[in-house]
This record gives structure tokens, sequence and C-alpha cells, in this order.
């Protein structure tokens, strides 16, 4: 009973495991991960690390690890971010690769080289991947967003370049694939209005940025669970202040954003904050602020740089391995594309194959009934030549010595009188039977027949009676209602179906086949 | 800070001595430090190629040492620490010690240039060993005690640790001082006077700083090295924004503005900049401040892609690499599919022959069936 009980308990837990792994649960407990990444890093890595142990599906493991990579690339610890990337295309090459891997693939390599400032390199893939027509026009949630960070990495890019007019669009083009749906999409629409508030300062548009940071804010104020985007958007808010020289309140906003942050290793914005903080610190002739978090801005920046130079080492392995990836999902691709063509052929061959096996038989059959007819026609003529053919039968035979030339002849004298007769007709008819009846023995008998036939005794008999029960049917028209069952008692089959097979074997037709086209000639 | 390294790292190289070399080699080889940085596969390849006729062991150590930068630019570490360390075992076989320190302390350069500053510190500690050995009167132990320390002091001063780097770069500049041929110092001295004052500037001792960069422009000055000396400027001027005195600081940055303007120092002038901006900000001028933080961004966005360029050519040599294995791959699906389609296609035609034919036969047969029948 316990065992039983275990027993029940064990499956129902399984089956909790193996759903925990369907696709609803799986996007919940990504999305948290992804919202985790804004709120803890650290908590983040482990949080997805444990996801990635228990689930299998290779689509999942990919975006989990890309998410391990920003929490990494977000605390500045660019080699383990790289590293994590590169990671996961040791199992990914035995397995197919799907369109959906194979874009995000591309969009974590754009993510890397935007991390270690290889802009330029980050903008060609993702121009050649926003080229896509399938991708922009896909309708799949995890493309869709895909394509939203796709156009806010490329702003990015643009923004580096100082091409701030480019940003600001490809932002705009990032918010149209944003849904809100969940906490995704909603954390890459906010983080999108922090950058397009930068942008906007930077194109002198103070007003239209302090609107749009000040909505942002007073949204994360509320929520109180994102202190990077909190900091974030204070940080760009702080701009706007030390564009119109009100330093102090930017350094109180600085300082509000540092605090939100200070225990979690979002070092790359820290930098920037202190920087800022620095900047309008000086600004403020406040020396020992000044130099205290200049100091902090210069350790940690040159930790992230030398982070970053060494991230790069690293880099070369990750390009080398998604090229390798994107050569193999060519690769499959062109397969799939070959060998579906190849099946068609082969399916048309075969067809065609097929037909032509039937038309040979149709054709050995045909051959069959042609000779069987004109056998038949000629059947008059063979009667009355039918003593000039045992002769030349007979010296067919004289191979054989056993049997003396007149004893042969006699025979076969003697099977033409019972040929006539219409004896064969007899059911009962058997070689032991003729034999008796014509008083020769029955090896010879049996001897001639072979010889001068070419068949045993069992199939000259029903060539007989079928060539009979034929020549009824085509000559006797009363015949042709009779069923064929009654045909077959008829010409002493046993059954119908010995009757049929045999009928097909001689005439190449079945009886009904062969009544039906003796009754359509009739008709015409 | 970084374009300093670079300096000491090239004219600490250059004075690895030149033999009795061709003149052709010699342009060869010139052509293959021009092309360290820009086609690092160009100089390795022009390296590997004057390394086989190669009997005289200084060239063969600098061709080694030309390869081991030239992978730097490659981020081929591996391969970059392997010549390294060909180039190490070759000075051992040597047996002269002069050769065996100066190449050790080339290696412990190139290490701190990658940034691998424990190597680093190792190898300087192995060249240690052999310095000791060198006679006192000898002008070399003197340089290269001179080059280990301040390499030692940059290794410190990379960690913010200003006190003991400014204590290797004074060992260092007593070193440099012994050499009785003073001029070949100048420029080291120049460099690691630099350094020295920005160690004070680190330490807020702002008039030894001064002091110290004074000296730095001194140096530089005498052996008319016009961006060492604008170095030694900014530096100035940093003391000076650090004491606000803002427009002082301005005056000596235009002047070291000047001095640069014909090197064309990236980072000088990013630093210069940078520099211009923030006194321009403490003067209460945000309009001069855009102007120069603009400048200021757009000469580090230029120096951190130009130190980016050989990674990018790597990533573009694999990128066309990669293009043209995709379109061998294409190439020979194509050819598979046209291969396919015309057996394909073949197939179909004799197949449709033959059934074409038999089925000619076939109604031949019926036609004269029927035609038996009926008689």
């Amino acid at each position: 009973m316990r065992q039983k009980s275990i027993q029940i308990l064990f499956i129902v837990f399984c089956s909790i495991f193996i759903h925990g792994q369907s696709g609803p649960d799986f996007s919940i407990l990504l999305d948290k991960a992804f919202q985790k990444l804004y709120q803890d890093p650290d908590d983040c890595i482990s949080y997805s690390q444990s996801l990635l142990i228990s689930d299998q599906n290779i689509e999942h493991k990919i975006i989990l690890q890309n998410i391990i990579s920003q929490a990494y690339a977000m605390k500045g610890d660019y080699v383990q971010s790289v590293n994590v990337s590169t990671q996961k295309e040791v199992y990914e090459e035995k397995d197919k690769l799907s369109y959906f891997m194979q874009v995000f693939g591309d969009y974590d390599l754009a993510d890397q080289y935007q991390n270690l400032d290889l802009f330029d390199q980050s903008q060609r893939i993702i121009s050649d991947l926003l080229a896509s027509k399938k991708l922009l026009t896909s309708n799949d949630p995890k493309l869709k967003i895909t394509v939203a960070e796709l156009y806010q990495l490329q702003a990015l890019n643009f923004g580096i370049n100082r091409n701030y007019a480019l940003a600001l669009e490809n932002l705009e083009k990032s918010n149209r694939y944003i849904d809100n749906h969940n906490e995704e999409n909603r954390i890459i629409g906010t983080e999108n209005k922090i950058f397009q508030t930068t942008y906007l300062l930077r194109q002198n548009k103070q007003e239209e940025a302090r609107k749009l940071i000040e909505g942002v804010i007073s949204d994360l104020e509320k929520k109180n669970d994102q202190p990077f985007l909190s900091a974030l958007a204070y940080e760009a808010s702080s701009r706007y202040y030390f564009l119109k020289e009100d330093y102090n309140k930017a350094v109180e906003i600085l300082e509000k954003g540092l605090l939100k942050i200070e225990k979690l290793p979002y070092n790359y914005l820290k930098v920037k904050i202190y920087e800022s903080l620095s900047k309008n610190y000086f600004a403020l002739h406040n020396d020992e602020k000044y130099y205290d978090y200049n100091k902090l801005y210069a350790e940690l920046k040159a930790k992230l740089d030398s982070n970053n130079k060494e991230g790069i080492r690293y880099i070369i392995k990750l390009v080398e391995t998604n090229q390798n990836k994107n050569l193999e999902f060519q690769k499959q691709n062109e397969q799939r594309k070959f060998w579906t063509l190849a099946s068609i052929f082969l399916l048309i061959i075969m067809l065609l194959i097929i037909y032509f096996l039937i038309e040979t038989r149709r054709k050995k059959d045909l051959k069959k009934q042609f000779d069987f007819f004109k056998k038949q026609k000629n059947r008059a003529q063979l009667i009355s030549s039918i003593s000039n053919e045992g002769v030349i039968q007979t010296e067919k035979s004289t191979e054989s010595n056993k049997i003396s030339k007149e004893k042969e002849f006699e025979i076969l004298q003697k099977l033409n009188e019972w040929e006539k007769s219409g004896l064969y007709l007899n059911k009962n008819m058997s070689l032991s039977s003729l034999s008796a009846q014509m008083e020769i023995n029955t090896k010879y008998l049996s001897e001639v027949i072979n010889n001068s036939k070419g068949k045993n005794f069992n199939g000259y008999i029903n060539e007989l009676r079928i060539n009979h029960i034929a020549h009824l049917l085509k000559t006797d028209p009363t015949y042709l209602n009779y069923k064929v069952s009654y045909l077959a008692e008829f010409s002493g089959f046993s059954s119908h179906s010995a009757f049929t097979t045999v009928f097909k074997s001689v005439t190449g037709m079945s009886p009904n086949a062969y009544i039906q086209e003796i009754s359509k000639n009739k008709a015409s | 800070m970084k374009s300093v390294i670079k300096i000491i790292l090239l004219l600490l190289v250059c004075q690895l001595p030149l033999y009795g070399q061709k003149v052709s080699d010699d342009s060869l080889l010139k052509k293959a430090n021009l092309e360290i940085y820009d086609n690092p596969d160009h100089a390795i390849h022009i390296a590997k190629k004057l390394l086989e006729k190669e009997n005289d062991i200084n060239m063969s150590i600098r061709l080694y040492m030309l390869m081991s930068t030239a992978n730097i630019a490659k981020r081929n570490f591996d391969e970059s620490l392997l010549y390294t360390l060909k180039a190490k075992e070759l000075a051992q076989k040597s047996n002269d010690l002069k050769i065996q320190t100066r190449v050790l302390i080339s290696v412990a350069i190139q290490y701190q240039q990658m940034q691998l500053f424990s190597k680093s510190l190792e190898t300087l500690n192995e060249a240690d060993g052999y310095l000791k050995k060198l006679p006192d009167d000898a002008p070399e132990k003197h340089i290269e005690t001179g080059r280990s320390y301040a390499i030692r002091g940059m290794i410190y001063k990379s960690k913010w640790n200003s006190e003991i780097a400014l204590e290797k770069f004074l060992i260092s500049v007593r070193n440099f001082e012994k050499v009785k041929e003073k001029k070949t110092t100048y420029a080291n001295m120049s460099v690691v006077y630099y350094n020295i004052g920005y160690c004070y500037l680190n330490l807020f001792q702002r008039d030894k700083a001064e002091e110290a960069f004074i000296r730095s422009a001194d140096y530089a000055r005498k052996v008319q090295a016009k961006s060492l000396e604008a170095f030694a400027l900014k530096g100035m001027a940093e003391v000076y924004k650090q004491k606000r005195e803002n427009r002082k600081a301005l005056d000596l940055l235009i002047q070291s503005e000047n001095l640069s303007k014909n090197t064309g120092d990236i980072i000088l002038n990013e630093g210069i900049y940078k520099e211009m901006a923030d006194n321009y900000l403490a003067m209460g001028n945000p309009s001069r401040y855009q102007l120069y933080n603009k400048k200021h961004f757009e000469m580090r966005f230029k120096r951190e892609q130009n130190e980016l360029s050989s990674i990018n050519q790597i990533i573009n040599n694999h990128n066309k690499e990669t293009l043209k294995k995709s379109r061998e791959i294409k190439k020979q699906y194509n050819i598979l599919t046209i291969i396919c389609i015309g057996i394909g296609i073949i197939l179909i035609i004799l197949l449709l022959y033959f059934i074409l034919n038999i089925r000619k036969t076939n109604r031949k047969y019926q036609k004269q069936i029927q035609q038996l029948i009926r008689s």
C-alpha cells in the first residue's frame, strides 16, 4: 500500500516536472529571470542558472544564457559574459537549428560586440538581421521582443556615432514591437524612453526630454522595484539639469540614483553616475566630493576597461562559433531544400516505375490473350491438321527412346479421339482413369503427354477444358448468361477459384473479363 | 597615459641594436614594424621570411619580439607568448648578459602591455638577477635598471598604488642619472618624470607634482620631443586645475595643444581637450565646456576605435572567410541540385518513353484481340 502511494507520488511529481517545462510556464519563469536582470544581476545569474540546469529545451537554454551573459555585462564582467555566450554552442551543434536560434545567436553576438565597443560590427550584424522581412513580420512573441531589442541596440550604435536622429528613429521602431504583455516588454519600453531622453538632450530638445523623463521617473517611483531603471532614469534626468547649469539639483538626483544601486553590482551604470557626480561637484567647486567621486570613477573605469580588453580576447572565439553555427544553419537549410527536391523527383520516378510495371504486366496478359485468341481462331485448322501435328510431335519425341514410335503414334491417335469426344469435361477424369480407359500404361501415357504437349497431364486437361468453355462462350451466347461457378462445374473444375486461376493462366484474363469482352463485341 | 606606455615601448624596443644588416632586409623590417598594428598578418609574414635566412642572434630576437607584438595586435595572446618565450630562449643561448637582460625587459614590457602584471613583475625579477651580474661601470646596467623600475612603476600606477609607483619611478630616475652618456636617457627621463608628476597629483602633493612636470618638460625640450613636452605641459595644467587656477591651466593647455598639433597624437589631444573642458566648466563657461567636451569625446571615441582596429580587421577577415565558405556551400548544393534535377529529368523521360512504348504495343494487342474476337 505504501509502496503504491509512493509510486503515485512519484508519477505526480514527474508530471509536474515535465509540465514545468512547457510553453506558458517557461515564459513566466523567463520573464521573472529578465525582471531580476534589472533588479539584481547576481540573483538573476543564480536564478537563471538553476533554471538552466533543469531545462532541456535548447531554445530556452539559449535565452537563459543570453540573460546570464547580459547580467555579467551589466556587472562589467565582460570576460564571463563572453564566455557564457560561447559556452552554449557546445551542445548546440548536434541539434537541429531553428530560425529563432539563428536570429537569437546573431542578436547575442551583436550584443556582445556592443558591450565590447565594437560598434561597427554590431551595427553590421543588426542591419543584416533587420533587413529580413521574415523577422520583421513574424508574430512569434519571442521573435517580436528580439526585434525590439535589436532596434534598441541599433539605436545605441547610432547614438555612439552621434547620429541621434537615426537613433531616435530606431527607438521608435523598437517601441512598435513592444506590447506590454509581460515584464520584459515593459522594461524594454521604459529603457527605450530613457534612451530617448538622452538623445533628445543631445539634440538640444530639452523640454521634450524633461517631460519624457519625468513621466518615466514618476512611473518608476510608484513601483519602486526597479533599481536599475530608476538609477538609469535619474542619471538621464541629471543630464538635463546639468545642461541647465542647475548643478545642485543634478547632484541631488544623481545621489538618489546612486542610492538605488549602491549595493548592487551594476558597475557599468555606476561608472556613468560617478562620472556625472564628479563633474557636477567639480562645477560646484566642491573639491572634496569631486576628488572622492573622481577617484571612484577612475578606479572603476580602469577596472571595466581592463575587463573590456580581456573580454575582447575571447570574442574571437565567440565569433568563430557563431559563424560556424550560421554555416551549419545554412547547410541544414540547403540540405532540406535539396532533399525536398530529391524526394519529389523520387516520388515521381517511383510512381512512373509502378505505372510502368503495371503496364508490363498488362502487356504480358494481353500477349497471353492475344495468343489464346489466335490459337482459338486456328482451332478449326488445327483440328484438321492434327494428324500431321502428331507426326511432327512424334518426331520430336524420338529423343527419348524408351517408347517405340509406333506405340507413341498409337497413343497420340487415341488422345486425339479422346479430345474430340469431350470426355475431359468429366470431373473425375484423371491420368489413371484415362490410361485405364485407353488401356495404356500410365507411365507411357504421362510421358507421351509430357513430350508431345509440353506440359503434364493436369495442365493438358485444364487447357482442354478452358479452350472448350472459351469456345462455347464465344460461339454460343447462352453460355454468356451462366454464372462463373456453373461454368466451372460444367468444365469439370472442382471449385470456382481453381477455375478462375486456370482460366486466367490460359487466356490471360479472368472469366468475367472474358465474358464481358465477348458480350461487348457481340453487342457492337 | 596609454600613449606614454606606447612611447616608452617604442623608445625601448628601438634601442635593440641592429648589426650589419642588408638594406633590403632593413627596409622590409621597417615595413613590418609599420604594419604591426594595421596588418599584423603581413608583418608576421615578413618577419618569418626574414627569420629563415637570419643568422644573427640579435636580429632573430628582434624578429621574434616583432612577431610577438604583431600577435598582440591580432589578440592572439597564446601565439604572442610563444614568440616571446622563443626570444627569451634565444637570448639565454647567446651567453651575452646584456642581451639577456635587454630581452627579458622587453618581454616584461610585452607582458605589461598585455596587462599580465604578475607575469611582468616576475620577468623583471628574473632580469634583476642578470642585472646584478653586470659590471657597475657598464652603462647598460643603469639603463636597464632604470627601464625595469620604470615598468614596475607603471604597473603599480595602473593598479592605483601611487605611493609604491612613486618609489619605483624614483629608483628608475636615480639609475638613469648614473648613465654617463646623458643624452640617451633624456626621453626616458621625461616619461618617468611625467609619471612621477601624476603620482604626486594622485597623492595631492601639488608642488612636487609641478616640479616633476617642469623637469619632464625640460628633458623633453633637450631632445626636442614635442609630444613629450606637450604631455608634461598637460600634466602641469592639471596641477593648476587642482589649485583652481583655471586661467593659468588653460594657458598651459593651449600651449600644449600648439605643441601637439604636428604630432597628431590622439591620446594627447584627448587629454588636452578633457582638461580644457573641465577648466571651462569650473569657470562657468558652458558653451566652451560643451565644445571641448564634444571634442574630448570625439577623440576618446577615435582612440577607442583605433585600439579596436586590429580586432575589427580580424573579425572582418573572419566574416570574409565565412562568406566564402557560405558561398562554397551554396555552390556545392547548387551543383548537387542541378545534378539531382538532371538525373531526375533523364530518368523521367526514359520512363515516359518506355511507358508510352508499352502502351502502344498494349493498344495494338487490344485491337488485334478485338479483331480476333469479332472474326
